[in-house]
């Protein structure tokens, strides 16, 4: 136990005292390894204890929030009786008994811990991704391997009684690849990631990962600056979601909407999106990269319909902010560490799979853009304006792919762009990635079969038209 | 503290390992958001670790923890044992042997202001906005910071430095709305006196930025001519910083390798690293390995003077430290990084420059820096905003377009150089530039 539930009871209690509606303590202990393989040597090592506690209280809509790394009562009670100061009503908030414990099976087993791992038997995982990278082509300069691991035991305990306990382990491998051809340094990388432990390296296939990232540097070296222009982009599946993520998934999250800053703000029920558009937030896939058993407010992660065949269902809300917008929470509330209060966040959220095949999308693309990979995103979520960036284009000519193009960048609004989507393929598959938001960066899945936006705004560097 | 360090030296040696560092950093932190009126967030807190390090036949292994318990101890050891032993890179590392060095900077200033004078604060910033124009018709974030740290390195050497710092910091985050566009803009000051904050000066510069940029077009895809504002160079400024890195240069990750005192940029270029606190917030009279810092030219007029080293990086290449080791956080790794790092500026007004250009376009925001843009190659394409320019006066707000180049390249091509030297807020470094003047960038709109 991270802290007792007598310690637990008067901190929330003190919380109270000045006249709050609502008390929360969020307690983890983590336990973190980091290695960084540069050229086949190992660079750096990293272990490390993460330990605190975080306090929230709620009163009307305004959020009071405390956070500590010393866990002694007497701290806590101060910081409870400090932070509720802010609030003065003229009777204490309700504290409610503790909710018998209902044990749940997570469904998101942990196979090896990496606490049983030898740091030997995780270099030499990265020792082979090198020699994989490396080996592929001669104009591959440089190869960097990073491994990460997470073990987080967590405490979340309210005035309402709830008392929710987990252990969160997640475990992440990256690979980066430099080619070099004519004086042009190119990158390629892939990163991927799950809940899981241990068993996510081994079962992992190195080898195909590793050969991917070495193949796209190889080729993004050697091709052509992409050239700038509107015109229909192909995006491919997996990490290409992150399109998804950026346009529409920030804006749906209850952190914009309930202020009414999102594009989508009052629009449940409407059509919003193209009626291929299927998009779904869960946070319940079975050891995916963002899921976990509960969220941070110590609610059942679940799968949540976002847009149906284009209509809007359902935002993703948080208890705070469904208080400010008069709408149940939808177990979305997450936070990186004790050092910030959850709000509503994405968890694994991707674009379901659609009927168009793979060929009808390129033989309806005369001229065009082919997003094999993307890069990273950014948005606005008031204006909607979204960029990112293609970390493998082609250019596509009568509804073939033509010559590779290195540099192009995406951008858009997002509310233009869903319903611009024309086409949606049948394969589905998910890609890794950290979201970084105001509750601080998470682990998030992003996921879509290919798709095919109608007209995108590509920047690249060859001005020309295509 | 020094129960723990005096534990952990002990512990240490008894399994033969001499040479140990313990680095702590603590720090308090307040902030408020005020948001219609009402304060809406709230944040308290204390927190802080304890990274160590230490020398285990001839390799570096490092630990951290934030929780500080004697039973810890045996463990901290143990691991960091076992992650100096994986660690096959063979060039040399080192502690560094100042012996008996003592240096104690203390940068904060007498703490003026109360609680309730801090909440008024933030409200007055959301009043102040809300008054300045009707079109700014919600304020979404008011924000007021106060954090006060606490750093201290110390090695089985006898090397001690010590470092307390206290800072303030406001911002104003807000959007314009009329006809149904909306834009948002952002501004901020900071300092480590509370009583030059000024809630009035933040929100006019928010308000206006954001009324300016109101009902923005497209441009056509084309070449145009540029100004860069002094806040879009520091965002490359910042993007492109590790590649002074000798780290990076020694691993190949960086196209300055091979080109000390080689021209790489034009002879208008003078990049500064200035840790002493002379232009710049950042004051800093030791690195994170304890090494004494110096101001030092990094580009002089075009000519790539130095890189940056740490310890480990300055022995490979036969010369002392430059004293920019760098160490993010307890959490972090050592590694390399800039001070306060900033473009010299020259000598002509942005507004000389822009009616002197005639006709082109002024970029006053870039986005996607993250993604749309490599650093090893110095290739960007990145989301951009800002203004037309037709006879040398502003026509209209641009939007929806990307900017590309290669950012060697610029360095390269750069035409004139303002004399508007502007620092954005600390992240990771402390970086500044003035505005920029450039003959040909390739845009794509409409």
């Amino acid at each position: 136990m991270l802290i007792s539930q007598i310690t637990a009871q008067r901190v929330l209690e003190t919380a109270l005292e000045t006249g709050a509606d609502f008390s929360e303590i969020f307690v983890e202990k983590k336990r973190v390894n980091g290695v960084l393989m540069i050229g086949g040597d190992v660079e750096t090592v990293q272990s490390g204890l993460d330990s605190g506690l975080g306090l929230r209280i709620i009163f009307g809509t305004q959020s009071l929030y405390g956070y500590t790394t010393d866990l002694k009562e007497e701290t806590l009670l101060r910081l409870a009786k400090t932070l509720a100061a802010a609030v003065c009503e003229s009777k204490k908030g309700i504290l409610h008994p503790w909710i018998p414990k209902n044990e749940i099976v997570s469904p998101h087993p942990i196979l090896i811990s990496p606490g049983s791992i030898h740091m030997k038997n995780r270099i030499e995982r990265m020792k082979e991704a090198h020699q994989f990278a490396s080996a592929y082509d001669s104009i591959i300069t440089q190869v960097s391997v990073r491994y990460a691991d997470a073990v987080q035991d967590i405490l979340i305990a309210n005035s309402q009684g709830k008392w929710i306990e987990d252990q969160r382990t997640r475990t992440r491998f990256s690979i980066s690849s430099v080619a070099e051809f004519q004086g042009e340094m190119q990158t390629g990388g892939f990163s991927p990631g799950a809940a899981q432990g241990y068993e996510f390296v081994q079962n992992l296939d190195v080898k195909a990962v590793a050969e991917e990232s070495a193949r796209v540097a190889v080729t993004m070296a050697k091709a052509e600056p992409c050239p700038a222009g509107n015109f229909p982009v192909i995006i491919d599946n997996g990490f290409g979601g992150v399109i998804f993520h950026e346009a529409c998934g920030h804006g749906l999250e209850a952190t914009s909407v309930a202020k009414n800053n999102s594009i989508f703000s009052n629009r449940l029920g409407e059509k919003i999106a193209s009626e291929k558009v299927t998009a779904i937030d869960d946070g319940t896939i079975v050891n995916a990269w963002g899921s976990s058993l509960y969220d941070d407010e110590g609610d059942l992660q679940r799968k949540r319909i976002l847009i149906d065949q284009g209509v809007l269902k359902s935002y993703m809300i948080d208890r705070l902010n469904g208080k400010r917008m008069g709408m149940e929470a939808t177990g979305s509330a997450r936070r990186e560490s004790y050092k910030y209060a959850p709000t509503s966040r994405m968890s694994n959220t991707y674009i379901a799979a659609g009927t168009d095949s793979v060929e009808s999308i390129f033989s309806a693309t005369e001229n065009g853009l082919y997003a094999k990979y993307m890069g990273g995103g950014s948005v606005n979520p008031i204006t909607g304006e979204f960029n990112f960036s293609v970390m493998e284009g082609y250019l596509v000519k009568n509804g073939k792919i033509d010559c590779p193009v290195r540099g192009a960048t995406l951008i858009g609004k997002g509310a233009d762009i869903l319903n611009q989507i024309d086409y949606v393929s049948d394969n589905l598959a998910h890609g890794q990635g950290m979201c970084g938001s105001s509750s601080g960066s998470i682990p998030a899945n992003v996921g879509q079969p290919m798709i095919r936006v109608s007209g995108i705004t590509v920047g690249g560097r060859k001005g020309e038209e295509a | 503290m020094k129960q723990f360090w005096e534990a952990f030296l002990i512990e240490a040696r008894s399994k033969g390992i001499d040479e140990v560092e313990m680095m702590m950093q603590r720090s308090k932190n307040f902030s408020i958001n005020v948001y219609e009126s009402k304060l809406e967030k709230y944040l308290l807190s204390e927190d802080g670790g304890y990274a160590f390090r230490g020398k285990v036949n001839g390799k570096m292994g490092s630990v951290y923890t934030e929780l500080l318990n004697l039973e810890l101890i045996e463990e901290l050891v143990d691991t960091l044992i076992e992650n100096a032993q994986s660690i096959d890179s063979a060039d040399p590392v080192f502690l560094y042997p100042g012996k008996g060095i003592a240096m104690e900077s203390d940068l904060r200033k007498a703490s003026d202001g109360n609680e309730a004078e801090k909440i008024e604060f933030a409200m007055e910033l959301e009043k102040a906005a809300l008054q300045f124009d009707p079109r700014i018709h919600k304020v979404t974030n008011s924000f007021f910071a106060e954090q006060e740290s606490e750093y201290q390195l110390m090695n089985s050497h006898g090397l001690s430095c010590s470092e307390q710092d206290r800072y303030f910091m406001a911002y104003s985050y807000l959007t314009a709305e009329e006809d149904g566009d909306r834009q948002t803009a952002f501004a901020f000051q900071l300092s480590r006196d509370f009583r030059e904050l000024n809630p009035q000066t933040i929100a006019r510069e928010a308000a206006a930025e954001a009324i300016s940029i109101l009902h923005p077009k497209r441009i056509l895809s084309g070449s145009y001519e540029a100004v860069l504002e002094n806040r879009v160079v520091v965002d490359f400024l910042e993007s492109f910083g590790s590649i002074f890195s000798a780290d990076a240069v020694q691993k190949g990750l960086s196209r300055m390798k091979g080109k000390l005192n080689e021209k790489v940029a034009s002879s208008l270029i003078t990049l500064v690293d200035d840790p002493t606190g002379a232009v710049g917030f950042l004051k800093q009279p030791f690195d994170s390995e304890g090494v004494k810092t110096q101001k030092k030219k990094v580009i002089d007029q075009g000519v790539l003077t130095t890189y940056l080293h740490n310890l480990k990086t300055a022995n490979k290449a036969g010369i002392e430290s430059t004293g920019n080791a760098h160490q993010s956080s307890y959490k972090g790794s050592m590694g390399i990084s800039t001070s306060n790092f900033y473009m010299e500026p020259g000598m002509r007004s942005k507004e000389s420059m822009i009616k002197e250009m005639k006709e082109g376009i002024v970029i006053t925001e870039v986005q996607g820096l993250h993604s749309g843009l490599n650093p090893v190659s110095g290739d960007f394409s990145l989301a951009a905003s800002g203004f037309l320019i037709k006879d040398g006066e502003r026509d209209h707000a641009i939007h929806q377009i990307t900017i590309a180049g290669n950012w060697f390249q610029l360095l390269q091509e750069i035409h004139e150089v303002g004399k508007d030297l502007w620092f954005g807020i600390p992240s990771g470094g402390h970086f500044g530039a003035p505005s920029i003047w450039l003959k040909s960038l390739s845009v794509a709109g409409e």
